[in-house]
Formats: structure tokens, C-alpha cells, sequence
């Protein structure tokens, strides 16, 4: 347990003997943030006290440092509040591993066509299929088909056989039929039925794993090498999954909107606490604007329009403006804090400075505000508001503050930016908590290798 | 205390020193020891010779090479030919024009045999370099060339600033360097600044008026400086400063560069350190969480990448600090134990540790390695040494027996010059048949996974190998003044696109 998780435990252990009301004196003037849950549960410490025993202290714990898989497991009760905390985190994990799909269909396709502009394909290798695969689960039908030829060519039985299958479909969305089906496409199938079921224990099992292990042979050393090719499919399976898995938690099909309007029998704050969103009018208003998009709730609150923040995306794709952005936003936030600070008894000091409360909701508008514009296609304001929203007190490191999304973006910013090798300093810090990205890791590697394939390495002392 | 008194009043001079409008001030932990880049071999050094200095091709912001001195260039079917087009419209920083000339020159002299440039294997692909006319160039090569234009970005010389092809460290234009870059060296300074302005005949000039180097040696000055305002930039802020910088609304920071790796090397030409037994127990003796603790946070390494590396090998694991096992070691290697000091024969075991003084934190790490290795019982000398003889004892005479330092590479992480055999950097005199073709077989393949494989593998034996103890790698980010604006940092070369920043 580290030391903010220990800090917490005291800090809720503390909350719970709480005995009687604190006093605590109004605020002198009035924030956009004064009807935020910051302000609330830091106003009002029983508020949270009542919201975290009446679900799971470990889930909030793991919630608040941003372990959604430990969070879902700990919300075990079937309250309005428990199993809207516990759609939540399991809501996060979907759209975690939707960043990481991103990342994940674009690096599969500019790895295999940048291999086979730089480097012949082995004749015989796997590497065809899994390009494939990759470019038909993305909606690429041109790139899978002209991929898939090439495999269905092979010698290899069972792989001419699944390219033959999986050049039959237009699409991946029903399992494949019949009987002996080759085990690449079982491994489709498996796929397929996770997304529909949120079944994922099958497709976890072997996650980090290849997906072919192939030795191939080297005709100028005479020597064979291996290839180690990864499920391209995996983020998308794990997004999808998780969010079928949020949404029977949550009762609805539809997990934003249940996330967004709590039932009138859930704490109103289970949907809100360590949110982007201040407030439940916030929340609302952001639910019916993302639903296109529902990794962004929070990057539109009218509560950020009255903290002075421009809304709209510039045309351009201008790292200055999320800068400036970032300014408004933490002169909002230090104001909010110098005067919110002084009516604060001991309890809720201790709840906004222990679980870096700003810093926390600065992170999480931020990431908002990041997959907002990677979504819009401005992948130079989405880095700048990724990395403005780490805590540089531990930059290696997934915390409450350093939320795993952040990083993702990172990842994904420098590898639509051409960055490939700082991408990979980004999913460096996911793979501990998130081993289901190593092909991924993998995969950026081969693709940030091949990029420098003609290039004379540079390298200086100091 | 002379030190710290004369710290101080240089913090004191930069504080009074006027902030002109346009004027960017970033710090060094020391001034270039030279400025060419043909002799280039230290960070400072790189970024000041991006202000100055162009490349035929340069790293767009997607890090593509694009033209720079180049206009447009045509290969050949073959590929074993190009022709290149010059820009017209490129002059020198003394007036003079650039021409083909000044391209031949400058590849012909790094291959000069006499002129000795740790840069020659940037143009030994190159076999002959032709002038067509006034404005272009050709190129032949050794073989085919896929992408030839990534290969040229090594920064062009004025034929006419030497004498001949063969370029001498010491030749005057190390203090007259003459470019065609943005920025144009204007003075070198009493206080080991350089002063540069704007080069107005520029194509595309930058908006900054005036860039100044400063030689900052106390790292935790140059976060002063820049939170007082009498410094708008610096290059690497120390991890411990991250946290306070960060809040710090007057400072904005940047993510900088993560491939560099701090190691302690031996030299292997000398005794002791030729015995591998003597390096691991030092490797055992050495205590790496302790002495990065002061500096603050960064990733502990097993061998010459970083963690995030695709050529990094996980399952390699650290050598742990054990002083039983040292002591094994040390047995084996033939000392002996006479109370609680080890012995070389009748005499105490005392080895001399070597940094060079510009290497950020290096005393405190070097003081911190000197009382570990000796209350083992080894007996330790320290020096730290300025540019000019880190350069001549190093790298030159590898007159050395530990020595503390860092490697920084871009992103290709190529790791040749300094663990194979006939490596330019290889200091340390290391040697394994088996490393040198692994490292050869990455340069030739152009397989990723099996350039991955070699690279995983010979990390693993040159961990095993131990010619350095591998300690870390630090978080590493630049730090501008909210001022600058438009700020986009090339990855390694730091000021590639400095054209474009601009200061309210």
C-alpha cells in the first residue's frame, strides 16, 4: 500500500468516528465552484463519509488512485450508489482501453505497410494475416482484402484457411459458423462474442501473449528469426467488453446516461466524486453533448465557460491556446482554493490537500479536454493538455492525480504527431498496470525501429 | 566556499543583467567547449550548433527529414546516386554565399583520415561527393541508399572558414564560427556566455531577437534564475525541481528527451578493472536507490537503454546491492581483507573515480559512491574534471580507471560506437566478439524484430560483460517562461525549431 493509499485509509478511518456536524462558515463569495462536489464534500466531510460507507472505503480508495480494476471488484453491493460507482470504474476501463484502440488500429496499419515499403515480408510469415485482421477489425476493407490475398496464399493450411474466411466477411460483428474452425479464427470468435457479452475472462487469459510466434528464416545470415506478432484486436475487445460490463452494472444499455442521471436512489455524489463534472446540472448538460463522444464528458461544462474558459476549439491545432486554457483554469482553481480554503475545518482541509483534490479535478477536466481535441483531430492541443495535466511530483507513475487516460493520450498524441519513440516512453508507464499492451508495446517498438530504419544514430555525453 | 561565493555572485550578476525584449537566455551547466560541429560531442554543444549551424535535411515536426540547405534532390533508380539542388537563397553569417562548394567541403573534410571526427560515420556511406555547378551537388554511394535524405543532417561548413579539408580542433574557426543558421554568434563573454542574434539575411528569419547561452554550473540556481526572471529557458530541469516548477505559473515545462542513461564506466585496458570479479563486486558494492535519491526520481537500468526502449531487455535483472557477495568478489579477484580495509598486496585498494564537473548532481553522486565504496573498505579518490580534459583524458588518452557520465541518444538509440570494438566512443576499451556482430547485425537488418532480438541480447551479455554499471535514467523536462511562446522542442537537438518561438 503507498503512502497516499495508507494517508486515505486514516483519513476515511478518521471520517467514519466522526462524531456530530463540523461547523464550517459560508463562503464569503461565491465560486462557479461553490456548488461543485469539491466544494461540497470538503464543506461537508459527512457527505463523503456517508458516500464511501455506504458502498466500499477500498473501492473509493482504488477509485480515487485511479485502479479501476481493483475499484470495480470492490464495489460489490447492489445499492443505486454501489453499482453506480461500480458502472463508473468499469465505465473508465472502456474508455481507457477506447484511447488505447486508437493507438492500437493506428499503429497496426503504419507498421505493416511501413515493413512492407522498408523490408520484404518473409514469404510464409503470419504477417499478412495479422495485417488483415488489423485493417478489417479498423473498417479498412481495401487494406484487409489486399492483406488477406496475400495470406490466403500461403502453405500453411489452417492460415490460407482463416484468410480465406476472414476475406468472405465485410465486417467483424458475428461470430464465425461450422465446425474445426481454424484456431485463429476460434480466437476471432472469442473476440467477437466478448464484445457482445462482456465475457472477457477468455481473451484476458492470454492477453499479453502472441497472438502467431513464427520462426522465419534469414536468407543473407542463414539463420532464422523469430516473429513475435500480436491481437490487434485486443483494446477494442476490452473497450467494448468493459462497457457491456458497466452497462449491467448500471442497469441501462447505455452506461453515459446512466452515469449522467443518477436514479433519484443513488447518492447523487456516487456519480460525481473525483468527476471532471463539478455538479449535477454539469453532469447533466455534458451527458446529452457526449454522446457522440464519452470519453470528453467534462471537457464542456458550463461550469468551465463560467471559469472563463473558451469553449470552442480553435481551427487550428495551436498548442498556445490549451496553454492559455490550462491558465484560466488554474487561476479559476487557485481562487477557488484561497477562498474556499479559510472556511475549511480541520476534516475537510485534511480531504482537499490529502487527496489532492484541485490537482485531481484539474487532471481529470484536462484529460477531458485532451480526448476532446485528439477526437476533433488536433492531436498538438491534446498532448498539451495531456502532459499539463500530470503531477511532475512522481512522472513515472500512475496516481490520483496521474490518471492512466493521460498517459494513453500521450501515447497517442506523439504517434499521430510522428513521435513514435516518445509514444513508447508513455505506454512504458501503462504496461505494469495494463499488461493486455504489449503487443501494443510491441508493435510501436517495430514501428518506431523502422521509422529510424536509414538514420545514423546520434548520441552525445551529458 | 570560494566556489559557492563566486555561484553567488554570478546569480547575482544574471539577476541585474537588463531582460532585452527578444532576448531568449537559456542556461548550460557549462559552455560549449567548442563550437563546430564536426568535433561536437556533448548536449551543449548539439544545441548550440542547432542555433547556428543547417543540414541539407532537417526534422520536420513530425520528425520527417524535409529540405533545409536543399531545395529538391533526385535519386537515382539504382539508388546508389543523388543529385541535389541547393537553395539560392542561403547565405553565410559573414555575407559570403553558400554554394556546392561549401557541401563537398564539408564531407570531404569529415572524411578526412587527419581531421579526426568523432562525426566521420556520418558520411563514410558516402563515397564521393561531386560539385555539378555552383548549386548542385552529387552524391555517390557505397550501396543502394532507401532514404538517403535521413542520412543527411549533419550540419555544412563554409569551405571558405579553413584552410583546408583537414579541420583541426584548434583552428580559429572554433572562435569565429561561421554558419547559415537562425541565430548568428555574435561574442562570447567575460562570464562564459555566448551572445548570438538573429540572422536577418536568413530565408525565413526567427522571431526571437537575441539568444544568450549562459554557463549556469549550480543546477539549482538555474531554477532560481529562471523563477526571478533572469532566465527565460532552461534545457533540463533536475527532477527534485520539477514540483516546484510545475507550480510555478510564471514557468511552463516541457517534456524533453528521455534516452540518456548515466553510468559509471571501467576502463578495461587497466588493472583492476580488466578483471571482471573486481567489477562486479564494485557493481554489488554500489548502492544506485541511495545515490539517486538526492537527485530525485528516474528509472533504475540494467544495461545501455532506457526502460521504454524497444531494444531494452526486462528480463535482465539489476545487480543488487550485496556486500557479502562484493566481498566474494573481491576474494576471487585476489584482494584480501586486513581489518576493515581491503588490500592489493601489502598495499590499501584505492581506485580513482573521474567525472566531468559539468555533469549535472555528479559531485553529489561521486561524494555519495566515494563513502559507500569506502566504508567497504576501499580506499577512493575523486576528481572532476572541466571540458577541455574530459576531452583530452577521455576521450582521447582514455587515461582514466572509473568514471561517472551520461550518454544522451536520439531516437534510434544506437549503441555501435560505444560497445563495439572499433567504436568512437568506446571509451571504456570494451571487447566481445559476439556483441560486435549482434550490434553489427542491428545496424544491417532491416527486420525490426530481429534488429529487437540482437539489441535484447546484446544488452544481456554486455550487462553480464559489466564494462559499466548501468545506474539510471532521469525524468526530463525543458522549462520556458510563460513569455515564450509557440515553443516546440526537437526531441534531441533541442532549438531545431526556435525560428518559430516568439516572447511577449
Amino acid at each position: 500500500m503507498n503512502r497516499l493509499s495508507v494517508i486515505v485509509t486514516v483519513l476515511l478511518l478518521s471520517l467514519a468516528s466522526c462524531q456530530g456536524q463540523p461547523e464550517h462558515a459560508a463562503s464569503q463569495k461565491l465560486s462557479p465552484l461553490a456548488g461543485s462536489w469539491l466544494q461540497q464534500i470538503t464543506s461537508s466531510p459527512q457527505d463523503f463519509s456517508s458516500l464511501v460507507d455506504a458502498s466500499s472505503r477500498d473501492g473509493w480508495i482504488a477509485f480515487h488512485r485511479n485502479d479501476f480494476t481493483s475499484a470495480s471488484s470492490s464495489f460489490k453491493g447492489e445499492d443505486a450508489s454501489t453499482r453506480l460507482a461500480r458502472g463508473r470504474a468499469l465505465w473508465e476501463l472502456s474508455l481507457f482501453y477506447d484511447d488505447a484502440a486508437r493507438v492500437s488500429e493506428l499503429a497496426w496499419a503504419s507498421t505493416f505497410s511501413t515493413w512492407k515499403e522498408r523490408s520484404a515480408i518473409p514469404a510464409g510469415s503470419s504477417i499478412p494475416y495479422v495485417a488483415g485482421l488489423a485493417a478489417l477489425d479498423s473498417g479498412d476493407l481495401q487494406s484487409a482484402r489486399n492483406w488477406l490475398a496475400i495470406s490466403a496464399e500461403s502453405t500453411n493450411p489452417f492460415l490460407a484457411q482463416a484468410s480465406l474466411q476472414l476475406a468472405s466477411v465485410e465486417s467483424l460483428e458475428a461470430p464465425f459458423q461450422g465446425q474445426d474452425l481454424p484456431p485463429l479464427i476460434a480466437r476471432v470468435n472469442q473476440h467477437l462474442r466478448a464484445r457482445s457479452t462482456g465475457a472477457l475472462s477468455p481473451i484476458m487469459k492470454s492477453a499479453h501473449e502472441p497472438l502467431v510466434e513464427e520462426r522465419v528464416p534469414n536468407e543473407k545470415t542463414g539463420t532464422f528469426v523469430v516473429h513475435r506478432l500480436y491481437d490487434p484486436m485486443l483494446c477494442r475487445t476490452l473497450s467494448m467488453g468493459f462497457r457491456i460490463k458497466a452497462s449491467m452494472a448500471l442497469g441501462l444499455d447505455d452506461p453515459l446516461h446512466a452515469v449522467t442521471h443518477p436514479t433519484p436512489e443513488a447518492d447523487p455524489l456516487a456519480a460525481l466524486l473525483f468527476s471532471p463534472a463539478p455538479n449535477l446540472h454539469d453532469l447533466r448538460a455534458e451527458g446529452t453533448r457526449a454522446i457522440s463522444a464519452p470519453g470528453t464528458l467534462g471537457a464542456m461544462s458550463p461550469t468551465l465557460a463560467q471559469l472563463g474558459l473558451v469553449l470552442e476549439l480553435p481551427r487550428e491545432d495551436d498548442a498556445n491556446w490549451a496553454r492559455e486554457q490550462l491558465r484560466l483554469l488554474d487561476s479559476a482553481l487557485d481562487q477557488w482554493v484561497v477562498e474556499h480554503k479559510t472556511s475549511l475545518d480541520s476534516d475537510g482541509l485534511a480531504l482537499l490537500l490529502d487527496l489532492k483534490l484541485p490537482e485531481l479535478f484539474r487532471s481529470r477536466v484536462l484529460l477531458a479536454m485532451a480526448r476532446r481535441c485528439m477526437l476533433a483531430d488536433h492531436p498538438r492541443q491534446a498532448l498539451a493538455f495531456a502532459y499539463l495535466g500530470l503531477d511532475l511530483e512522481s512522472p513515472r507513475a500512475l496516481t490520483a492525480v496521474n490518471h492512466p487516460g493521460l498517459q494513453a493520450l500521450i501515447m497517442e498524441g506523439q504517434l499521430r504527431t510522428g513521435h513514435t519513440r516518445e509514444a513508447l516512453d508513455a505506454l512504458q508507464i501503462l504496461l505494469p498496470a495494463y499488461p493486455a499492451l504489449t503487443g501494443l508495446n510491441e508493435v510501436l517498438g517495430d514501428l518506431a525501429i523502422l521509422q529510424g530504419l536509414d538514420r545514423f544514430g546520434d548520441s552525445k555525453e551529458n | 566556499m570560494k566556489t559557492s561565493l563566486l555561484l553567488h555572485a554570478t546569480a547575482l550578476a544574471t539577476l541585474s543583467m537588463p531582460a532585452f525584449a527578444g532576448t531568449l537566455r537559456y542556461a548550460e551547466d557549462q559552455a560549449p567547449g567548442i563550437v563546430n560541429p564536426i568535433f561536437s560531442t556533448s548536449m551543449p554543444e548539439t544545441r548550440l550548433n542547432e542555433l547556428i549551424f543547417e543540414g541539407l535535411y532537417t526534422d520536420n515536426q513530425e520528425l520527417m527529414s524535409v529540405p533545409c540547405l536543399a531545395e529538391s534532390a533526385e535519386v537515382s533508380e539504382d539508388r546508389t546516386e543523388m543529385l541535389i539542388h541547393l537553395r539560392q537563397d542561403v547565405s553565410w553569417h559573414d555575407g559570403e554565399r553558400f554554394t556546392a562548394q561549401d557541401v563537398v567541403f564539408t564531407i570531404e573534410a569529415m572524411k578526412d583520415r587527419n581531421t579526426l571526427s568523432p562525426e566521420l560515420g556520418r558520411v563514410s556511406w558516402i563515397k564521393k561527393a561531386e560539385i555539378v555547378d555552383d548549386y548542385t551537388v552529387k552524391l555517390r554511394f557505397d550501396r543502394p541508399e532507401a532514404r538517403p535524405e535521413d542520412k543527411l543532417l549533419f550540419k555544412i561548413l563554409p569551405a571558405h572558414g579553413f584552410d583546408g579539408t583537414t579541420v583541426k580542433r584548434t583552428d580559429s574557426f572554433r572562435n569565429n564560427p561561421i554558419g547559415t543558421g537562425p541565430y548568428r554568434l555574435v561574442r562570447y563573454n567575460d562570464d562564459n556566455s555566448i551572445s548570438m542574434e538573429r540572422w536577418l539575411d536568413h530565408r525565413n528569419p526567427a522571431h526571437l531577437d537575441q539568444i544568450t547561452m549562459r554557463e549556469v554550473s549550480d543546477k539549482n540556481y538555474q531554477a532560481k534564475l529562471l523563477v526571478y526572471e533572469s532566465l527565460e529557458s532552461l534545457v533540463r530541469v533536475l527532477p527534485r525541481d520539477l514540483a516546484v516548477l510545475q507550480n510555478n505559473r510564471k514557468v511552463e515545462l516541457y517534456p524533453y528527451q528521455t534516452n540518456s542513461w548515466w553510468y559509471l564506466g571501467f576502463n578495461l585496458n587497466e588493472e583492476p578493472y580488466n578483471n571482471i570479479d573486481f567489477r562486479r563486486a564494485i557493481a554489488h558494492l554500489v548502492d544506485v536507490d541511495t545515490l539517486l535519491a538526492p537527485i530525485g526520481t528516474g528509472d533504475i537500468l540494467t544495461g545501455p537503454y532506457v526502460k521504454s526502449s524497444p531494444f531494452y531487455n526486462h528480463d535482465v535483472p539489476e545487480w543488487t546491492h550485496d556486500p557479502d557477495l562484493a566481498a566474494m568478489y573481491l576474494e576471487q579477484a585476489g584482494f584480501t581483507m586486513e581489518g576493515d580495509q581491503w588490500m592489493d598486496g601489502d598495499e590499501p585498494l584505492r581506485i580513482t573515480i573521474t567525472a566531468h564537473q559539468a555533469l549535472e548532481s555528479s559531485q553529489e553522486v561521486v561524494i555519495n559512491l566515494q563513502s559507500q565504496l569506502q566504508s567497504a573498505g576501499i580506499q577512493v579518490d575523486v576528481g572532476f574534471l572541466d571540458e577541455a580534459t574530459w576531452k583530452a583524458r577521455v576521450w582521447r588518452e582514455r587515461d582514466f580507471e572509473l568514471i561517472l557520465s551520461q550518454w544522451t541518444f536520439d531516437r534510434n538509440e544506437d549503441i555501435l560506437d560505444q560497445f563495439h570494438k572499433g567504436g568512437s566512443r568506446n571509451f571504456t576499451g570494451f571487447s566481445n566478439a559476439d556483441v560486435d556482430k549482434l550490434l553489427e547485425l542491428a545496424r544491417e537488418t532491416t527486420d525490426p524484430q530481429e534488429k529487437k532480438t540482437s539489441l535484447r541480447e546484446a544488452h544481456r551479455i554486455i550487462h553480464d560483460e559489466l564494462p559499466m554499471v548501468f545506474l539510471w535514467t532521469l525524468d526530463s523536462y525543458a522549462a520556458l517562461s510563460t513569455r515564450v511562446g509557440s515553443v516546440v522542442i526537437h526531441p534531441f537537438y533541442f532549438f531545431t525549431y526556435v525560428g518559430d518561438w516568439t516572447m511577449d
